[in-house]
């Protein structure tokens, strides 16, 4: 393991690592959007996961500030089979349906602005 | 490494490692493993949460869901729901005493809310057994900022000013500790580290080693530099294997880092550290003691001066402190002394950590700020009494402290309020206990310990023990008289003023303490011969009510000693003589015939 010698040198462990645990740390952060993922039975089995990982992959590629989390059945259920809800840091949400990764791009280009 | 979208922290504290815990984590990731998550999300095993009545806990990061009583079973469950489906398992979320109502934040449970974490503040988040996760948190810049930014002198200065003071038990301000240390001229000086932790029920160093060793080990270095020593020791006992297990890794990762060993941050200041193992003698927390016992010799103390500050370990000054109290110099320094004393009352400073035990709700390990009352920690963070009986008495501080009650449940928790009171700070083992608890026979308990544990070397405290141990079981006898209680305060007082170390100086404490608040319970065992809790067996007393009883045989059959007499279908009687008092009688009425007088 390389030595730390200066206070650079544990300043850049610090930075590498805790990018690692921020989550842990200090949980969701309220100020960024969130996308949904439902991923119940039905999500699965139309392919929610690939769009969940396409979701992360593309967020972290354009670089955008957002929580891609998953989630059970969204609201009462009636929407299928791959629904994804976006909640805004001021309440405001929307619900899309048959997302499939056109949909996505431009859920994500939405957020971009 | 890319980032963890979760992360799952399983307590590998003491209580839920015994609870398996780290099958529990084991299952996890095979579970995660098995769904393809385990890059997306991470299981870390963490020093100890400190809610161990709960235990085993899981959390969730960063839902802060945390779940409590978990088993190995449950790992499936969890991340297929959890971790998957993003659904909360309600059946494993901690339900508050108060309100009944399931509690999925940790951070709005009674128990947490009032807390204030410094000493325990990586406990539970970090993975104690890697050095990064501990950088990442500010590890090691409280050394690296000392080191390169700080002269010693000024070092001495922050830790004065913050007012932290010793939390092993006596309370001896840690600034004026080192200065006199510093002050000491010699070739070599030593850090040792007080990790010998003895109270009965108390366990809070050992959950700061196993959680966050590096905090100890960087405190440590921080002394090293403000004192001139290049040398530190740690004195742990043996019987905790696995807080000597994180701090040999925490050593060796230290080490190749760098942090530990020769020209530290290219300052050219050097420290290393040690470790030394002790039998377990509650007499080596007494810093002489201590440091005979590392030097190989008898672990018994000696007269001061000279202080330890002036002629330590093999003759050296010697800097010793406790676990708990190099845990909290590493914050002070990053956030200032203004920050520290800031929290607290206007004597003594900061938190304190306490280990709750006895007959409340939630046991566990808590640390509050300075100042609470005894009144929040039982009622609020230990959530009340158990089974809905009555408070009775906390002991505090141990065997050298002593028992408070009631009237004393408002004052508010300091070093001077404390020992004002007839107790004292202590390392911070709190037991709590009810109507069911018999006060002498809690001084015996403490008494007995203290016997034991005694070195020998001097008279008072090797024989007046023993002989104040005498008199309180005479006492729970039924045999004792007013005179004994007359006897026993007497040599409580001669034990305490000529006993050569803090061990004697303080074992009467539960003595005086209960005889000064239990007064009657103590004249009620003499002259009536009566205990009122029903522990002391020699008072007891099993009676069968003729009127209720219609001879079924059944005591009688099942009584080990053959003390029942009574012809079927009428009236028995219990032979007081062949008696042993064991209950199995009382136990085995249907009929509610037998009770205890």
């Amino acid at each position: 393991m390389a030595q730390i010698k200066t206070l650079a040198d544990l300043q850049a462990v610090k930075e590498r690592v805790y990018a690692t645990m921020k989550t842990r740390v200090e949980g969701f952060d309220k100020n960024l959007p969130q996308i949904r993922i439902a991923m119940a039975t039905i999500g699965i089995q139309a392919g929610a996961k690939e769009i969940y990982d396409y979701f992360i992959d593309q967020t972290d590629a354009k670089q955008i500030k957002a929580i891609v989390m998953q989630t059970s059945v969204i609201d009462d259920g009636n929407q299928q089979p791959v629904v994804v809800k976006v909640t805004m840091p001021d309440g405001e949400s929307k619900i899309y349906e048959n997302v499939d990764k056109k949909t996505a791009d431009a859920i994500i280009d939405s957020l971009k602005a | 490494m890319s980032e963890y979208k979760m992360h799952i922290l399983v307590c590998g504290g003491p209580g839920c490692s015994a609870s398996k815990s780290e099958q529990i984590a084991a299952n996890l990731r095979s579970h995660l493993q098995q769904e393809g998550l385990e890059k997306e999300v991470n299981v870390v095993l963490t020093g100890c949460f400190g809610f161990c009545e709960a235990g085993p806990i899981i959390k969730i990061m960063p839902d802060n869901v945390f779940y409590v009583k978990v088993q190995p079973e449950d790992a499936k469950e969890i991340v297929q729901e959890h971790i998957i489906k993003g659904r909360m398992v309600e059946r494993l979320l901690y339900t508050e005493p108060s309100n009944g109502k399931k509690t999925p934040l940790d951070t709005d449970t009674d128990f947490y809310k009032k807390q204030v974490r410094i000493a325990l503040r990586n406990c539970g988040i970090i993975d104690p057994e890697n050095i990064e996760e501990y950088i990442a948190l500010d590890g090691y810049k409280a050394l690296a900022t000392c080191l390169t930014e700080y002269t010693p002198e000024k070092v001495i200065e922050i830790v004065s000013a913050s007012g932290l003071s010793g939390r092993g038990g006596a309370g001896f301000p840690t600034g004026r500790k080192w200065a006199a240390t510093a002050k000491s001229k010699a070739e070599q000086k030593y850090i040792v580290c007080n990790a010998d932790e003895g109270d009965p029920g108390a366990f809070m160093d050992r959950s700061i080693l196993e959680g966050d060793p590096h905090s100890v080990l960087e405190a440590m270095a921080i002394a090293g530099y403000a004192v001139g020593a290049d040398k530190g020791l740690i004195y742990i006992r043996a019987e905790y294997p696995l807080a000597i297990h994180r701090l040999q890794i925490a050593l060796d990762q230290a080490r190749d880092r760098g942090l530990l060993g020769k020209d530290i941050f290219s300052t050219g200041f050097n420290f290393d550290i040690e470790l030394r193992y002790g039998a377990g003698a509650f007499v080596c927390g007494e810093a002489t003691a201590l440091i005979h016992s590392m030097e190989g010799l008898r672990g018994e103390p000696t007269m001061k001066p000279p202080r330890t500050s002036d002629k330590g370990y093999l003759g050296m000054p010697t800097n010793v402190n406790n676990v708990e109290t190099y845990a909290n110099v590493p914050a002070i320094i990053l956030k200032g002394a203004d920050w520290f004393s800031s929290i607290g009352t206007e004597n003594s400073k900061g938190t304190k950590v306490f280990a709750l035990a006895g007959q409340i709700k939630n046991v566990g390990l808590i640390e509050v700020p300075m100042g609470i009352t005894l009144r929040e920690i039982i009622y609020e963070i230990g959530g009340g009494m158990n089974g809905g009986k009555k408070f009775k008495a906390i002991q505090t501080g141990g065997p050298s402290g002593g028992c408070l009650t009631e009237k004393h449940l408002d004052i508010p928790i300091d070093y001077k309020s404390l020992s004002d009171a007839g107790s004292m700070m202590g390392s911070g083992g709190m037991v709590i206990m009810d109507e069911s608890s018999c006060m002498v026979s809690i001084a015996k308990f403490y008494l007995d310990f203290t016997v034991e544990e005694s070195c020998g070397k001097c008279t008072p405290c090797r024989i007046g023990n023993k002989r104040l141990y005498e008199l309180l079981d005479k006492i729970t006898q039924g045999k004792g008289t007013m005179e004994d209680l007359d006897n026993l305060r007497n040599l409580s007082h001669v034990i305490k003023d000529t006993s050569l170390c803090g061990l004697g100086q303080s074992s009467p404490n539960p003595v005086l303490s209960t005889l000064d608040n239990f007064w009657d319970e103590y004249v009620e065992h003499v002259k009536e011969h009566k205990c009122r809790a029903g522990v002391c067996k020699a008072l007891m007393k099993y009676e069968i009510n003729p009127e209720v009883c219609v001879g079924c045989t059944a005591c009688a059959r099942n009584c080990p000693v053959n003390a029942i007499k009574g012809e079927k279908k009428q009236a028995h009687q219990i032979n007081q003589e062949a008696c042993i008092k064991c209950g199995t009688c009382m136990e085995k009425c249907k009929f509610g015939a037998i009770s205890i007088k």
